[in-house]
């Protein structure tokens, strides 16, 4: 009770002291540290705030702090300022909002841009009234995100907010579509083959679901291994994705084999009147193979045949004046050469045959004429065989 | 077929000639070596006749049959 006395009487003297000496300070510091309780009007409640905590000394960061003046102890003084500040009401404080600063964009300016991609921006603030010169922008939080589609070529993005304004600039490349795959779809591929894909455009952010993906300009080459069995290969640009279905064949490790020819490896008592008619010596292959093949003597010379592979076929062609020939012994004859199929499987050919002999002129027709000389002061023994054409 | 005399002259040439010579337009030599039938063989070693035999035969006995007059192992 006396302490309460004692704090009317000090309210009293306050009172008298604010209207004589107070009366004019409007300084707005001052207003918001006597507003103790901070709800916008200097009045009993502040000064029962003060007196409730007189003596004491609260912190400085205290709230609400009846240290008014902020000399460290709630005394009179602070009482007086309250009273001197009476019926006063405190001005809002002035809140400072600084303009939002564009921090970064994704993707970055000057890079290219498809046409349906997403623009952020990123400020150090929400930004407001945010307004763009094409495409949406739509204000999420501290980001700005533009969505296109966006025009093809050249692209200047403006875009603004209130206290800002920012040109970014991009390429829009222009949308990829697919035009063709080789080898087209549901075919038979081999583990190692490739697989091209052109486009009308060069793509970009190529994946694929098996293989390796190569881009080269508007084709996308797509190489195995593959597995053997059904494959199922999508593969996805930045404009699109498409699955296409092969059956991937198990390996070819078998080299191509000689089935059958004019000739085989071995061969003996060959007539080359038969082979001269024809003008020719094929070889047959199991499979279809390239390569080259040639016809030789037993010594490695080449006779001069023209040697081709087509197909599953070796051939030989005869040049004119190359003509396979016996004569009183046996001619061996020897094609050789080499061939590989799609896989890369190769044979090494090598066929020997050897020509009949020739009888022609054997044995030596004598005349009554050539008898003595042939006959009779022949070196060696000597038959003659006399005969007559029935 | 092989003419067996053609076949006996090439594997032979070695070791003996062969000659032939037709009786109906080579007269004067088929009188001489009186060849009264064909065909007729003559062997000669040093220009001298050696032996001789008629007939067709299979080509081991032709051989077989110069072989022995010529006294020569067959080298075959």
């Amino acid at each position: 009770m006396k302490r309460l006395i004692c704090l009317l009487l000090i309210l009293s003297l306050a009172l008298l002291v604010s209207t004589v000496s107070y009366a004019e300070d409007t300084d707005t510091d001052i207003l918001r540290a006597a507003d103790v309780n901070t709800d916008g009007v200097i009045n009993i409640l502040d000064l029962t705030l003060v007196a409730s905590h007189f003596g004491e000394t609260p912190a400085k960061d205290q709230s609400p702090n009846p240290d008014v003046n902020r000399d460290g102890i709630v005394n009179i003084l602070d009482l007086t300022l309250v009273a001197s500040h009476f019926g006063k009401t405190v001005p809002p404080p002035i809140v400072f909002v600084s303009t939002p600063l564009f921090l970064s964009v994704n993707p970055e300016s000057t890079s290219q841009l498809d046409m349906n991609d997403t623009i952020t921006l990123t400020f150090d603030n929400i930004p407001e009234d945010v307004k763009v010169n094409t495409g949406v922008a739509i204000v999420e939080g501290k980001t700005v995100k533009i969505t296109g589609p966006f025009t093809q070529g050249p692209l200047a993005l403006t875009i603004t907010w209130t206290g800002g304004t920012q040109t970014l600039n991009y390429t829009v490349r222009p949308s990829v579509a697919f035009v063709s795959v080789d080898p087209r779809a549901d075919t038979e591929l081999t583990v190692n083959d490739t697989i091209i894909f052109t486009f009308d455009n060069t793509p970009d952010e190529v994946t694929v679901s098996t293989g390796v993906a190569t881009v080269e300009g508007k084709t996308v080459k797509i190489t195995g291994p593959f597995t053997p069995g059904p494959l199922n290969l999508t593969i996805t640009w930045n404009d699109g994705s498409l699955t296409f279905t092969y059956t991937v064949a198990k390996p070819d490790i078998d080299a191509p084999d000689i089935t059958s020819g004019t000739v085989s490896d071995g061969d003996k008592d060959v007539d080359p009147k038969a082979i001269n008619s024809d003008a020719r010596i094929e070889i047959e292959f199991s499979e279809e193979v390239s390569g080259n093949i040639a016809l030789q003597t037993a010594a490695g010379v080449d006779i001069g045949w023209l040697g081709s592979v087509e197909g599953n076929k070796g051939i030989l062609e005869l040049v004119k004046g190359k003509e396979l020939g016996n004569e009183t012994t046996y001619v061996t004859y020897v094609i050789v050469g080499k061939v590989a199929d799609a896989a890369g499987n190769e044979t090494d050919i090598r066929i020997t045959f050897t020509t009949d002999i020739t009888y022609d002129g054997i044995p030596i027709e004598v005349s009554d004429k050539t008898f003595d000389t042939v006959v009779l002061k022949s070196d060696v023994p000597i038959v003659v065989e006399f005969y007559t054409d029935w | 077929m092989r003419p067996v005399v053609a076949e006996v002259a090439l594997e032979y040439r070695e070791t003996f000639s062969f000659v032939k010579l037709d009786v109906n337009t080579q007269r004067e030599k088929t009188l001489e070596y009186r060849i009264r039938g064909t065909p007729t063989y003559i062997v000669f070693k040093d220009g001298e006749i050696v032996g001789g035999f008629v007939g067709a035969m299979p080509k081991a006995e032709l051989v077989q049959r110069i072989l022995g007059i010529l006294e020569i192992e067959d080298p075959e």
